[in-house]
């Protein structure tokens, strides 16, 4: 079974991504920051969700982390937030600059559309 | 004898009516008159009249024989010369026998001589020359010829004399006219009661009458005069200035009754007789209406320049703009005051030395410098290059300590007359705070988007797993729905939020006034009592005994100090929180303390800004829209007071300072 790390500050947001996660059969680990992220991550996790605003080290710094790691950099990751838009912009080039996969804004999407996108990435 | 006297001296007085009506320029003719009644009073054949030359000759004027005029002979030669070396009349009646006649001149002048009387022409006892006669018809001199030609002498000296002058001023008066009507500017002649007496034609069109209008009438009926300060000059004003310095000069203003007013330069002059008496007054006026008008232009013109200079000045020094003025080569001629301070240069630091070095700007987010290496973002080099305006919107200005400003630049070149390039002027705006106010916005506008986002995302999240999920348990859906609601309910708590800044940025709802600090800090206290015993937190006061007032809106303060001990409420998992109330000289202090779990180091200054929340809890445990406390420092301000904030690992305390009221007076005392 696919396995997916979502890192998410906003338990509410995250319960209901995980929720919809699971019901379409992926297995989700939560980490609401760095900290936690970095407990949970491994080798085996197949797709990184990250948001940006997070408290402590912000989205960007927790994607460098990943990419900048051995064991973790092929993990794709796709920021999933609330902030900006999805066009071109500061946000998304720093984003893809550094490894990002996708970046998605949570207010365009409902939870099985997001579901779809990310299954689609994970069972390539 | 007496007859013949009477018959002489009456012949005489017809030479003297004969003079009287006599004005012509040849001295000539009176002295052959005189000559003529001479000889016939002293019944001579000949006669002849000689003047004093210089020192050393006479020279015959005219004589009734064949003598030429205008010879001259030695002072004291021959006999007319003995009268006047003598100084007195001399005669012989024997030519052949005197050792003082040149029996020469009778060949020369084809004459034979017989006898010579001759007299000295005396005027007081100034000898001018002397008159001779020649030939007693049948007789001989005597000492009563002498008498009767001395009383001639006498009289004939003072005809010659006046002869001369008359033809000396007939001479004088032909220069005069030449002058006179020729003169470029107005000439006047007046007696010396300062009576029209002649007018040139530039003097009739400068004062606008003509001169036969104006002879013999008195100056100051026709044109006055007054002086650069106004002073009226009286014909007794000139009269005295010419007495003490001999003339009268100055630049007058005119004022003609025919014509306007006009500048002029004036000079009066007077001729005097032999004894320094004033005869006549000669006036000179020359119109400078146009030199007074180009000088007053001039002047003018230095005014305003002066006046621009100075307003540049001002502007140059007083601007919020910093200003660089250098030279075509780059070289630094002059900053501005406000330069100084955006750059943080002195300047005698920047004057003198290249523009390049004067000032360094980087491109937006672009560390390493600019200028000078790529002189293309050197805004007045570019200029020098270009010749041409060139304006840069924002660039980053590097300060003297290393940071850097948000800066707009533009650059101008200055041409001289002829095209080329002399100057370029620089003028650095700092727009920093604008840019600052700027992200400030964006900031506020992307938090406001985030946070109103996140609920909306979980509201649209859950409905559509609702919509899509038909079998639901009663459950789930009512697990879902709660969910939905909760997420409505922060929307419409940042939504109220966003309305009471609103408000407060419009400022229409202060009531300020004198209020007692202590009695508000009770009632917001009050006010939360329901939250304080959910969580069984208690309230520690350390409160004034007496009544503390401040200056403030009542409600305002209430909603502050009750919004500061919600948020304590909020982050405490228990009690107490510790309220205390002091007063400094000008602000009443009060300290809200709680245990709760502190705020980072790093957080605390932003916490006041506009939508921060310290990310050091998952948002959904405590909710709030993270613009409580930027909304807390906005009112205060508004009031006039200041907060603070100290955050340690066992708690947070803020202090809100609210002026007192018995600053009020104070301030209102003039």
């Amino acid at each position: 079974m696919k396995k997916i790390l979502l890192i998410e500050d906003d338990l509410r947001l995250a319960e209901m991504y995980k929720e919809q996660f699971e019901l379409s059969g992926l297995r989700v680990a939560l980490a609401k920051d760095s900290d936690e992220a970095f407990k949970k991550i491994s080798p085996g996790i197949n797709l990184i969700l990250l948001d940006i605003l997070l408290p402590g080290e912000n989205g960007f710094e927790i994607l460098k982390k990943i990419k900048n790691h051995k064991d973790y950099k092929k993990i794709p990751v796709v920021i999933l937030t609330n902030l900006g838009t999805e066009k071109a912009n500061k946000d998304t080039d720093l984003a893809i600059s550094l490894g990002a996969s996708k970046f998605l804004v949570k207010a365009y999407y409902t939870p099985d559309q997001i579901v779809k996108k990310i299954k689609s990435m994970v069972t390539k | 004898m007496k007859k013949t006297k009477k018959e002489n001296l009456y012949n005489f007085s017809k030479i003297k009516t004969l003079i009287r009506g006599f004005d012509s320029i040849d001295i000539k003719k009176p002295i052959n008159s005189i000559l003529k009644k001479t000889a016939e009073a002293l019944n001579v054949e000949t006669a002849s009249i000689a003047l004093i030359e210089s020192e050393k000759f006479l020279r015959f004027i005219k004589s009734l024989d064949h003598k030429p005029d205008d010879w001259v002979i030695g002072i004291n030669e021959g006999i007319i010369g003995q009268a006047i070396f003598r100084k007195k009349s001399f005669f012989i009646n024997n030519t052949d026998q005197s050792p003082y006649f040149d029996p020469e001149i009778d060949k020369r002048t084809k004459t034979i001589t017989q006898s010579v009387l001759a007299t000295p022409l005396k005027i007081g006892k100034k000898i001018i020359g002397a008159i001779e006669v020649i030939n007693k018809k049948g007789n001989r001199f005597t000492k009563y010829d002498a008498r009767v030609l001395d009383v001639i002498s006498r009289k004939s000296a003072y005809i010659i004399k006046n002869a001369l002058f008359l033809q000396d001023a007939e001479i004088q008066k032909a220069k005069w006219e030449v002058v006179f009507k020729q003169a470029g500017y107005g000439k006047a002649l007046l007696d010396k009661y300062y009576q029209f007496m002649n007018v040139n034609k530039s003097f009739e069109s400068l004062i606008g009458y003509k001169e036969k209008e104006i002879l013999t009438r008195f100056i100051h009926d026709f044109i006055s005069f007054r002086d650069a300060k106004g002073r009226s000059l009286e014909t007794q004003f000139i009269n005295e200035s010419l007495k003490n310095s001999g003339n009268f000069d100055g630049e007058v203003i005119v004022f003609s009754k025919r014509k306007k007013q006009f500048w002029a330069q004036l000079n009066i002059s007077p001729i005097e007789d032999a004894e320094n008496e004033i005869k006549y007054i000669i006036v000179n006026l020359q119109d400078i209406s146009e030199q007074k008008k180009l000088i007053e232009e001039q002047l003018l013109e230095m005014q305003t320049i002066r006046i621009q200079e100075r307003m540049w000045r001002t502007v140059f020094n007083t601007t919020d703009a910093g200003i660089v003025l250098c030279d075509s080569k780059g070289i630094v001629l002059n900053v501005n005051d406000n330069f100084c301070e955006i750059t943080g240069f002195k300047k005698n630091e920047v004057e003198g030395i290249h523009i390049c070095k004067a000032r360094e700007f980087l491109k937006p987010f672009q560390e390493s410098p600019i200028c000078p290496l790529e002189n293309s973002l050197c805004p007045s080099l570019e200029v020098i290059k270009k010749h041409r305006k060139i304006e840069y919107k924002e660039l980053w200005l590097k300060r003297k300590k290393g940071d850097t400003l948000w800066t707009q630049v533009k650059a101008y070149p200055i041409f001289s007359k002829a095209g080329k390039l002399i100057m370029v002027i620089e003028i650095i705006r700092n727009i920093d705070k604008e840019k600052k106010l700027d992200k400030e916005r964006e900031d506020f506008i992307t938090s406001v988007t985030h946070e109103l986002r996140t609920p909306l995302t979980a509201v649209r999240g859950y409905l559509s797993m609702l919509l899509r999920n038909k079998d639901i348990n009663k459950n789930k859906l009512r697990q879902y729905l709660s969910k939905a609601f909760e997420a409505s309910a922060d929307i419409n708590n940042l939504v109220e939020d966003l309305l009471d800044i609103i408000r407060i940025e419009d400022n229409s709802i202060m009531n300020i006034k004198t209020v007692d600090c202590v009695q508000i800090a009770e009632q917001a206290i009050s006010g939360l009592d329901l939250k304080l015993n959910n969580k069984n937190i208690k309230v520690v006061r350390d409160f004034p005994k007496d009544k503390l007032f401040v200056v403030a809106d009542c409600e305002i303060l209430k909603m502050v100090i009750s919004n500061i001990i919600d948020n304590a409420i909020k982050y405490s998992k228990e009690g107490p929180i510790n309220i205390k109330i002091t007063e400094d000289k000008q602000f009443a202090n009060i300290e809200i303390r709680d245990r709760g779990i502190g705020i980072p180091k790093k957080s605390l200054k932003k916490i006041f800004q506009k939508y921060y929340r310290v990310n050091n809890i998952p948002s959904s445990e405590i909710s709030g829209s993270g613009l409580g406390l930027y909304l807390v420092r906005k009112l205060i301000e508004k009031m006039d007071g200041k907060i603070s904030v100290d955050s340690r690992i066992n708690g947070t305390s803020f202090t809100v300072n609210i002026p007192l009221a018995h600053q009020l007076p104070l301030l209102n005392i003039k």
